[in-house]
């Protein structure tokens, strides 16, 4: 919107009103340099506006008032729906591992529930691959030959990996002893 | 907010997390204090729980690394078989 300019702001011709007494017609003289925008219903909701919001809410708003609060409220109802959580953290491996899928699980506790899963080990190259909609970094052996399990908001996750090292099972399933390994997850509530 | 299994595993260590976010925490587990200073043997450490948060934590022992398999003879089975055919066996029982 623009503000209107004049030489003379507020100046105004009265012009009195043939046989009407104390009656005057208002005539602008305020010589504006830019007129500026006039403050009318097409400045503040056109009709094309409100068949806009009326498409979204079913209601077709005559105020500005009532378009603003409309939209506030779809968009509200937009936030509760589709609010995308990022999560990161970390954890310290313990040396501990399963065997065979079964056995001592490691798990990640989330304030949400996690959609997409993503650990890396600390100083490890980066390689993923996907498996039951959980991605998953491990720069020694595949995701599938991890367990992977959702409840709730735990993730956990054990080796199938049956070999008799127990250092060897517990690199495969992200946890050597004293290795710090980063996750990030993602959400859409 | 970090957070620690109250058991530990057979071999010392505790399960642990440190979240950006708060989390809710699983049962058997506390949350460590963020001024509890962790000792350089975490998560091989023995731990004093009061109403799910960690009052205290003192280094544990870290297991001896278990030693690397020795790695198979590579060949070897086919020196023995090459090395028998020289001398003339062929009869295995």
């Amino acid at each position: 919107m623009q503000d209107r300019i004049a030489n003379h702001p507020n100046r105004w011709v009265l012009t009195p009103v043939t046989g009407q007494t104390n009656t005057y017609d208002f005539t602008r003289a305020d010589d504006p340099t830019v007129t500026g925008t006039p403050l009318n219903k097409a400045t503040f909701l056109t009709d094309d506006t409100a068949s806009a919001i009326a498409a979204l809410t079913g209601t077709t708003p005559d105020l500005p008032t009532e378009a603003l609060t409309a939209l506030a409220t779809v968009l509200s109802g937009l936030g509760a729906s589709s609010l995308v959580h990022v999560e990161t953290g970390s954890y310290t491996g313990t040396g501990t591992a399963g065997s065979g899928g079964s056995g001592t699980a490691n798990s990640l506790t989330f304030s949400y529930k996690p959609r997409l899963v993503i650990i890396v080990q600390a100083g490890g190259s980066f390689a993923t691959s996907q498996g039951d909609g959980f991605m998953w970094q491990n720069p020694n052996t595949a995701a599938t030959n991890n367990v992977v399990s959702l409840n709730d908001k735990m993730l956990s996750w054990i080796t199938t990996s049956t070999t008799t090292s127990t250092s060897t099972r517990a690199k495969a399933q992200m946890n050597t002893s004293g290795q710090t390994y980063y996750y990030i997850a993602l959400g859409v509530e | 907010m970090r957070i620690i299994e109250i058991e530990a595993l057979e071999n010392g260590a505790h399960r642990n997390q440190a979240a950006e976010a708060a989390v809710g925490i699983p049962e058997g587990w506390a949350v460590i204090p963020d001024e509890l200073e962790l000792p350089a043997t975490f998560p091989f450490v023995n731990i004093i729980v009061e109403e799910g948060i960690v009052t205290a934590m003192t280094a544990g022992t870290v297991p001896e690394p278990e030693p690397e398999p020795e790695p198979e003879p590579e060949g070897s089975v086919w020196d023995e078989l090459a090395e028998a055919i020289r001398n003339g066996v062929n009869d295995v029982e």
